[in-house]
């Protein structure tokens, strides 16, 4: 189920209403256990069996972690959740591709091998899911977290709603306190929350399916054939689309749980308003960043340790962040240049920092262009379909090629108008936050904000996509 | 950093949102209503989402009669014109604007679930159609098919997306904002309503009558000759001699299957006329295309044309009936399947 969909307008209003009913607050809490679980069997029904895997192993592991005192018995419980879920992810999301490297990696020993092959649906939302009670287990192996003393209040923070498909990547210490208190959301959360799900499905369905989709579609499958314009167009395009598909899956998420009355961290804050590397991943797609620093780049050695080994320590914790978002070398490469370009922002900084103020407006802006078009770069690799193509893009967009146009005006438009519309909008909201900007509006803005969004959901005809991060 | 986009704070300020919401339902819901009431006035019909042939789909699955082909059968079998005539359950109507019926039928005989009778729209131009042409949009049908058949969320979905358009007016593609503007800039105020639209049980009328009104109209006086020139277009290349034959052999093998199974197949040619027919006949002579599927099939085959009961009726493009017609037609050929075949 999606959230751009009628049914789940239909969904949450019963589970809303549900949830609104003076009944006890354990009866609630199964309610929304209950529409989790439809909301993902909605889906493909048989793999809620892998959630109640993950939930059930994670669960067990974790209280006998806690309840050892024994250090190798502890280990063997958080390696026994470690090979659960990086199990259940290695399997359905990375056999196919770890089968056809090791085929290529034979094929290049002289040694021929033809495997069955290996067609597995992915789950979705499996990658959001398994990092989040991983990271339930490891927390309490490392005594930073008391088990939860309710299976109920566990498996819903391993399956609310609202999160589970793609994120943001809530940690226990965040949900489960909230499970203990009776919730209902607020007069105040519930009209935040439906205005957050209202400027999540605008991102989503306006601007990213109808306004920016179907230019870097097109042009993305005519990489080989592209010209400069184009490939910059279809760049821009995707840029765009990335973001406000994903950062308008979060705003709902986080707008639909608000109006339950539980809270989840924020996964954006206006990344393309980023003045370097260090700080667009502070901004962009926070949880899953954070999940990294705290369970990777930490336990390699952080900050903490030489200077190569700090940059051999980020290059692998991108790249590994690379291969979370899909079993493909080309996003490993999306990875690997993130890696290079925090490495060589560390550089920079260490030796030229004390020369450039970041007082000046100008500078800063300059940087955060600067920084805009690098990660732009990158997308070209995370959209392309394979190496190939993202070659053929990345020539057309620095050296041109002899290909004719093949966007119209419209899309020109389109895609520049909602492009500077981002920018803009992100520079804007870069050092403040979205309730402080909206307060200011005024109930005339506001309003208008509002219509202006509805009226465009309401008549935007196309097709249902769904979310680009429900494949990770 | 604070929190921003999407500001999660549990400190959410008092923003007096609640007013907020309740005046923009009001203006929304008043506007809504406004519009529909507006496009209603003008003429605009609700028109069921293209979705709807999943339903249908699903539906031919369930041993119900089951219609395949082009807009042509689509626009003249009323289906409740069927029922009322040959009784049982409202059949499964899959055609579709340029939809050629190798594709479907063959999607029928995959299905094991499918044993009833099935009436193919064999109309040579879209059947024998080599280019690629006929059917653009039948794969995207199937894939959503596909979908409503494995996600239990996309059958649902699918229901509801329906429902909500077979009411409202302002969810038909003829309204939407991109028509309206367009007719706007032209200086031509709001869109002209659709002649046709695609009812719930994807019968699709078509007005002609009230769109020539006030209209000295006869078939010969070129109704059709600004149309011609596309319409010769979408004919693109025709199949070669041996890829008819190749044709006709995957039509026969499709219509077997369904028949082991305890179903029947026929094959039908719908009527057309004036320059359109022409034109056909130029590019489809029918002594190499549909004469040789009459031969080559093992099923019953019923040309339009050779009827007494289904020839004579207005054909104002030269190629769909209007929707006056499409009643006595459907119970006309109800008829001439059922009680002669």
């Amino acid at each position: 189920m999606v959230f751009n969909s009628l049914l789940f307008l239909a969904f949450f209003a019963i589970v809303l209403g549900v949830h609104s009913l003076p009944i006890p607050w354990r009866a609630r809490k199964f309610n929304l256990l209950v529409a989790s679980y439809l909301f993902y069997a909605a889906w493909n029904p048989p793999f809620v069996l892998l959630i109640w895997l993950s939930t059930i192993v994670d669960w067990w592991a974790a209280k006998w972690i806690e309840r050892s005192d024994d250090a190798r018995r502890r280990r063997a419980f958080l390696i026994l959740s470690l090979c659960t879920n990086l199990g259940l992810l290695a399997f359905f999301k990375y056999g196919g591709f770890l089968l056809d490297n090791f085929v290529v990696l034979l094929g290049s020993l002289g040694i021929e091998y033809r495997p069955a092959s290996f067609n597995l649906v992915l789950p979705v939302g499996i990658s959001f899911y398994t990092f989040q009670t991983l990271s339930y287990t490891i927390d309490v192996y490392r005594g930073k977290l008391r088990t939860s003393k309710s299976f109920l209040d566990y498996a819903l923070y391993v399956t609310f709603f609202p999160q589970l498909v793609a994120g943001p990547i809530v940690r226990a210490s965040t949900f489960l306190p909230q499970c203990i208190g009776e919730k209902r959301g607020t007069r105040s959360q519930i009209a935040w929350g439906f205005t957050l799900l209202t400027i999540g499905l605008f991102q989503k369905v306006v601007l990213a399916d109808a306004l920016l989709a179907p230019t870097a579609d097109l042009i993305f499958a005519n990489a080989y054939d592209t010209s400069f314009q184009d490939a910059w167009l279809g760049t821009l395009a995707f840029s765009a689309q990335i973001f406000y598909d994903f950062a308008g899956y979060s705003t709902c998420a986080i707008g639909a749980a608000m109006c339950l009355g539980f809270v989840l961290p924020d996964n954006f804050r206006f990344p393309y308003a980023a003045i370097g590397f260090s700080d667009f991943w502070r901004r962009w797609h926070i949880s899953l960043s954070e999940w990294l620093r705290d369970y990777l780049y930490i336990p390699l050695g952080g900050n903490r340790t030489s200077a190569v080994r700090v940059h051999v320590n980020l290059l692998i914790t991108m790249l590994l962040g690379g291969l979370w978002h899909g079993a493909a070398w080309r996003f490993v490469a999306w990875g690997g240049l993130h890696g290079i370009y925090l490495i060589v922002e560390r550089i920079l900084v260490a030796r030229f920092s004390r020369f450039v103020s970041l007082e000046s407006t100008a500078v800063r802006v300059c940087l955060a262009l600067v920084t805009y078009g690098l990660v732009c770069l990158t997308w070209v690799f995370f959209r392309a379909t394979d190496f190939a193509s993202a070659w053929a893009m990345l020539r057309a967009m620095t050296i041109g090629s002899d290909a004719n146009l093949i966007v119209g005006t419209s899309a020109v438009l389109s895609v520049g108008a909602v492009t500077l519309f981002l920018l803009a909008t992100h520079w804007w909201l870069r050092d403040s936050s979205l309730e402080q900007k909206w307060g200011r509006l005024g109930l005339a803005g506001q309003v208008i904000v509002l219509l202006v969004m509805l009226v465009s959901l309401a008549l935007v005809h196309g097709d249902q996509r769904a979310f680009i991060y429900f494949q990770f | 950093m604070r929190s921003s986009t999407s500001s999660s704070s549990d400190r959410i300020p008092d923003l007096r949102l609640g007013r907020v919401w309740v005046v923009v339902l009001g203006l929304i819901t008043a506007g809504f209503v406004a519009w529909e009431v507006v496009l209603r006035a003008t003429g605009f019909p609700p028109e069921v989402s293209p979705t709807a042939w999943s339903i249908a789909r699903a539906r031919a699955a369930e041993g119900v009669p089951v219609i395949v082909g082009s807009s042509r059968i689509q626009a003249a079998l009323d289906l409740d014109a069927w029922v009322e005539a040959r009784g049982g359950p409202t059949p499964a109507q899959l055609a579709m604007a340029g939809g050629p019926a190798l594709p479907m039928l063959e999607d029928l005989a995959e299905d094991d679930r499918v044993d009833g009778f099935v009436l193919v729209d064999a109309l040579a131009f879209h059947t024998f159609d080599a280019s690629g042409n006929s059917g653009a949009s039948v794969p995207q049908r199937m894939a959503e098919y596909d979908r409503f058949e494995r996600s239990p969320a996309t059958r649902l979905e699918t229901f509801l997306r329906v429902g909500v358009s077979s009411l409202m007016a302002w969810r038909s593609p003829a309204a939407a904002p991109s028509a309206v503007w367009a007719s706007l800039r032209r200086g031509e105020g709001l869109p002209v309503a659709p002649q046709s639209a695609l009812r719930r049980d994807r019968f699709r009328p078509i007005d002609f009558v009230s769109s020539l009104e006030g209209r000295d109209w006869t078939p010969e006086d070129g109704f059709m000759v600004g149309e011609d020139m596309r319409f010769a277009r979408e004919f693109g290349e025709a199949a070669t001699a041996a890829g008819v034959a190749a044709i006709i052999e995957r039509l026969e093998a499709a219509a077997q299957r369904i028949r082991t199974r305890g179903g029947d197949v026929v094959f039908l040619t719908m009527p057309a006329c004036g320059p359109r027919l022409a034109i056909e006949e130029d590019r489809y002579p029918r002594a190499a295309y549909w004469d040789r599927l009459a031969e080559g099939v093992s099923f019953r085959t019923l040309n339009a044309a050779d009827e007494p009961e289904l020839v004579g009726f207005s054909c104002y493009d030269g190629s769909h009936l209007d929707r006056a017609d499409a009643a006595v037609f459907t119970k006309r050929l109800v008829d001439l399947l059922f009680s002669n075949g």
